[in-house]
């Protein structure tokens, strides 16, 4: 049996600096308020024991979920858990690495020190494979484990119950089996599935066949073409198609097909395709098609650019006599500014002579309106003398002189006019006329170019000569094409006895494969295969056994120890309950129907089930009664049992003679208890003996649990 | 009697206790990984011989 004696922390979840507990006693009390460590502590052995097995849902306790093994404040975690067998020591060592790693290492009692997989082994033989969850069921009593079997799902309840009847060795076999999750009909699964796909296929391939027979014979092809003498007379047929085409056209055949074996259908069909889509592309006629095509494309681009430069030269010309008629000839335009030009001239002449006479009349005026001058009838110029000389000079000046000047004026300004109208004439005509002349010129290039390209002699009209040119090429186009699609049409039909070959050589080919799927289910191959499907039933029937008898064993184990326990659990019950309506409790095992695993239930003195009646005060006071009957009858490796605040619920009398059933079990284990209920940790201290108390009294996160050691 | 006696009792098929026998002693060396751990092996070795097989047939019926 293993007790634990000793147990030192660093950094695992309260704990920050190292700290060693003392657990030689018979009692070891960890009291104190909730979160100042206690449960840290408790944890600190069972993760030291089983890793990362007591972490995350799997362990059924809620709190462990998203439990942090490593305090957050310290840099270095680790739990060492002396442990005595038979006098031999073992110091037990986990050392956190990361959240899915950490590192075992034991101290053997010979001072050697193992670890990794070593260290596990070890572990394992030293805990007699007792998992985490047989530790919680028959020595960890945790709360909410106990709680677990009788408040929850039978189910659970059953596996609870199966641990702490020792019977996990048995479940966890089982669980093991399971967990290989090895299904009954996989293999034969699978044979079935390719049947279906041989089947399936075959039906496909006789559809293919049918449907392609059908397609063959609707175009004339016979039963007998569809065989493989038929393919290959077919084959023979193109090959010489193919050779006389070639011959015709003067492309010879290609090196692959001329020496393809006729009987090798596949190879012969791609070759014969190439071969149609070389003549169709190297077809001589074809080539001349093509030139053709680019020739009269030539033409017809002279004849645009020869009409573009003929309608030009005509509408230049055009414009032109349409000037001359519209303004006349450039000579009569000349001729026509000369004479503009004389009458300026002599209008200008006149207003010349006018200015000179009206000059001499204004100074004349002046003269005499001088007042040294005394006779204002006499002229100044020839000395005769008129009466009233002055007024009829004015006059005549006003009416006369001035007058006349602006008509000539007028008169100028109206020639000028005419002028630069006619000068603006002879400057267009010039345009036009040299528009026209460019227009010519480049008609000329154009139809000598033209001329020169196609040997058109001087005589002949270039439209006409490239217009018939056109029409001959196109008559010559036109053979070709004849010609060509004739040789295409001779190709087509070589071509479709290619496609009815090529459907030939699929319906052979279907035949085969089906053939050959046919006989698959009936090769030795497919006898081996069944065999190994039926040698891997036989494992599942093998393995179905096992369990069956696993399952046997289990129940009548279960059975004998239950017996065994049975008056412990009545008698706890009734001495920490009192409950006056239960006088005996039975507790009975039978065959799950649906599992075919344990079944238990709980009865009372009239067969009567006793869940229902039961408080929770009751509830927590059966569990502890069954832990405590069958921590006591039952092998477990481990000589020591902690209880985690097992007074939940429990009035003072039921907590004073629960502590009495204890103080008697610690004459054959050491034991563990956490407690935080005051009243209970004084009963505790009144009642026990040879116990050593640990009072945590506080907690902070940079030096964890704040401890006392009260020693008795 | 131990838990491996106590299921033997159980079992009539030479066959089946030779198979026991390689479950339990696994289980003793290596826990219930270990029964997980011989039993995927057993089956490991039918079904990579099942799956070469499988797949020549397959090729078969392919072609």
């Amino acid at each position: 049996m293993v007790t634990i004696t000793e147990v030192k922390i660093k950094g695992f979840r309260g704990f920050t600096k190292e700290q060693g507990f003392d657990f030689s006693s018979p009692v070891t009390i960890l009291f104190g308020e909730n979160g100042k460590g206690k449960s840290s502590l408790l944890n600190a052995i069972e993760w030291c024991l089983f890793g990362n097995e007591c972490i995350g849902k799997n362990t059924g306790i809620r709190e462990r979920i998203d439990w942090e093994v490593k305090n957050r404040n310290t840099n270095e975690c680790y739990v060492q858990v002396i442990m005595k067998e038979n006098e031999k020591e073992y110091a037990v060592k986990r050392i956190w690495k990361s959240i899915t790693k950490d590192q075992l290492q034991i101290i053997m009692p010979d001072g050697k020190i193992v670890d990794g997989e070593e260290a596990r082994k070890e572990l394992v033989k030293l805990t007699k494979n007792f998992s985490f969850k047989d530790f919680l069921s028959s020595i960890y009593q945790h709360q909410e484990v106990i709680r677990f079997f009788l408040i929850q799902e039978p189910k659970y309840r059953n596996d609870a119950i199966d641990r702490l009847l020792g019977l996990s060795e048995y479940r966890n076999m089982i669980d093991g089996i399971y967990e290989a999750k090895i299904k009954e009909d996989i293999l034969q699964n699978e044979i079935d599935k390719i049947s279906e796909q041989i089947k399936a296929k075959i039906y496909v391939w006789q559809t293919q066949i049918r449907e392609k027979t059908e397609e063959l014979k609707s175009k004339g092809i016979t039963e007998g073409t569809i065989s493989e003498n038929g393919a290959r007379d077919l084959a023979e047929d193109i090959k010489n198609s193919l050779f006389d085409f070639s011959q015709k056209i003067g492309v010879g055949l290609s090196g692959g097909f001329s020496t393809v074996d006729a009987s090798d259908l596949g190879k012969f069909i791609d070759l014969a395709k190439e071969e149609i889509t070389r003549f169709r592309s190297e077809m001589p006629d074809q080539e001349k098609e093509l030139e053709i095509y680019k020739e009269l494309s030539e033409i017809e681009k002279d004849l645009i650019s020869y009409g573009n430069a003929q309608k030009e030269f005509n509408e230049k010309d055009k414009d032109l006599q349409e000037f001359i008629r519209k303004n006349g000839k450039i000579e009569e335009l000349e001729n026509k500014k000369t004479d503009n030009e004389r009458e300026i001239k002599e209008r200008e002449n006149e207003k010349e002579r006018i200015n000179l006479l009206g000059a001499t009349v204004e100074k004349a005026i002046k003269y005499l309106k001088l007042e040294t001058v005394e006779n204002k009838n006499v002229c100044p110029v020839c000395r005769t003398e008129i009466k009233g000389l002055l007024e009829q000079l004015e006059k005549e000046y006003e009416e006369k002189y001035k007058k006349q000047l602006e008509e000539i004026n007028k008169e100028l300004e109206t020639k000028r006019d005419e002028l630069k109208k006619i000068e603006g004439l002879i400057s267009e005509y010039e345009k036009k006329e040299e528009n026209r002349i460019r227009s010519e010129e480049e008609f000329k290039k154009v139809s000598e170019s033209i001329k020169n390209k196609y040997g058109i002699s001087e005589r002949e009209d270039v439209e006409k000569w490239l217009d018939n040119f056109k029409m001959k090429k196109e008559e010559e186009l036109e053979e070709i094409k004849k010609r060509v699609e004739e040789k295409q049409k001779e190709l087509n039909k070589i071509e479709e006895n290619i496609d009815i070959l090529s459907k030939v050589y699929e319906v052979l080919r279907y035949k085969i494969q089906m053939e050959k799927a046919r006989d698959i289910e009936r090769s030795d191959e497919w006898k081996r295969l069944q065999d190994k499907a039926d040698e891997f039933k036989k494992l599942v029937e093998e393995i179905k056994e096992i369990v069956s008898a696993i399952k046997k064993a289990s129940q009548e184990e279960a059975s004998d120890k239950i017996e065994s326990a049975r008056k412990k659990i009545s008698e706890y019950f009734k001495t920490i309950t009192k409950h006056p309506m239960i006088s005996e409790v039975k507790f009975e095992v039978s065959e799950d129907p649906r599992t075919g695993g344990n079944s238990y239930e709980f009865k009372d003195q009239n067969r009567k089930d006793i869940i229902p009646i039961l408080s929770q005060g009751n509830l927590n006071a059966l569990a502890l009664s069954i832990f405590l009957a069958l921590a006591e009858t039952q092998d477990a490796p481990f000589n020591f049992l902690i209880f985690d605040d097992p007074s939940q619920s429990l009035g003072e009398s039921e907590k004073e003679e629960f502590i009495k059933i204890l103080n008697e079990i610690a004459q054959q284990k050491n034991l563990i208890i956490s407690t935080m209920d005051n009243e209970f940790y004084k009963i505790l201290q009144d009642i026990t003996k040879r116990r050593k108390i640990y009072h945590f009294r506080n907690w902070t996160p940079d030096k964890g649990p704040e401890i006392e050691i009260i020693t008795k | 009697m131990g838990i491996k006696e106590n299921i033997e009792r159980y079992l009539e098929d030479d066959g089946i206790k030779k198979l026991f026998e390689k479950i339990y002693r696994e289980f003793k060396e290596e826990g219930k990984g270990g029964i997980k751990k011989i039993l995927e092996e057993e089956v490991r070795k039918i079904k990579e011989e099942f799956e070469i097989i499988k797949r020549n047939i397959e090729k078969q019926i392919g072609g």
